[in-house]
């Protein structure tokens, strides 16, 4: 090889990015065209490869969604646990069986009635 | 666990501020800090009432933050609002020691404690800890305890020292 092209390649190969080293399964992928040049982009601008910026998105993305199913498990236990348990009828109302007796003897209440129960919210001190 | 501020906390977070970068550093690690939707009608409030340049340009800068995702707005929507109702029917005015001042009236004493109380309502439907240096709100969090005893409690966390 002529010694201008070798140091082209030298000059090639200095310039060719990195990713950082990582160790787990090794894949092959098929990325749409659009999505890679859109990772180039990306790699170019921070300086490191589109694989390393697949793998950096990958990984937030994953790390976003286990705190989502995090909160949604923690929102819903607390949800379920209110809905289930809480009632408007006293606590000394005696057992479960005797409350569901309960309210299957009471008389709805009257349209009148509801209102002045959602105005006690305003008038309650 | 994620956590959400309550007012009087986020109420400090402005530019170059020690809580800005606090909030900027969750939010890097993809763990973004909340407000509740609550406290954020508090403190357009505060800022709207004081009618002066700089409230209207923080104002301004925290509906920036908001949009650009630093900040999560938690809905007071109606797992939040029939909690926070269940909660009033149990203790229907604040504490003693919560009605911080004397000089404060008797009605905003009583807005002030349902804030406090759709707040709390907000944060544990939505499955957050509460940022917390009121004590008040360790009252709160018993109380949903009572309310839901299965539940997972929620958890009230002191402010940092910033």
């Amino acid at each position: 090889m002529e010694v201008g092209a070798t140091a082209k390649v030298a000059r090639k190969t200095a310039r060719r990015q990195r990713a950082p080293r990582r160790t787990g399964q090794r894949v092959q992928l098929t990325v749409p065209e659009d999505m890679w040049r859109e990772l180039a982009g990306i790699a170019r601008a921070v300086g490191t490869t589109p694989n390393d910026v697949l793998v950096r998105i990958a990984s937030e993305r994953l790390r976003d969604r286990r705190r989502a199913s995090a909160l949604r498990k923690r929102a819903d236990e607390r949800w379920l646990a209110f809905a289930g348990t809480s009632s408007t009828e006293s606590a000394n109302g005696g057992t479960a069986k005797r409350a569901r007796a309960k309210r299957a003897r009471a008389k709805p209440l009257s349209a009148e009635e509801l209102v002045e129960l959602s105005r006690a919210f305003r008038a309650e001190d | 666990m994620p956590q959400a501020w309550d007012t009087t906390t986020a109420a400090r977070l402005r530019p170059d501020s020690p809580e800005l970068e606090y909030v900027t550093g969750r939010w890097q690690l993809g763990d973004p800090v909340a407000f509740t939707a609550s406290t954020v009608n508090e403190i357009s409030f505060g800022l709207h009432k004081a009618r002066r340049p700089a409230a209207a340009a923080q104002l301004r800068w925290l509906r920036d933050q908001v949009a650009a995702g630093l900040i999560d707005v938690l809905p007071f929507e109606h797992r939040a609002a029939d909690v926070a109702g269940a909660l009033r029917a149990r203790i229907p005015t604040p504490p003693a020691a919560a009605k911080r001042s004397k000089r404060r009236p008797k009605a905003e004493s009583r807005v002030a404690w349902i804030m406090d109380l759709q707040i709390s309502a907000t944060v544990f439907v939505h499955g957050y800890d509460l940022l917390s240096a009121d004590a008040h709100h360790s009252l709160i969090a018993t109380t949903l305890s009572a309310l839901a005893p299965t539940a997972p409690a929620l958890l009230i966390q002191a402010p940092p020292q910033f």
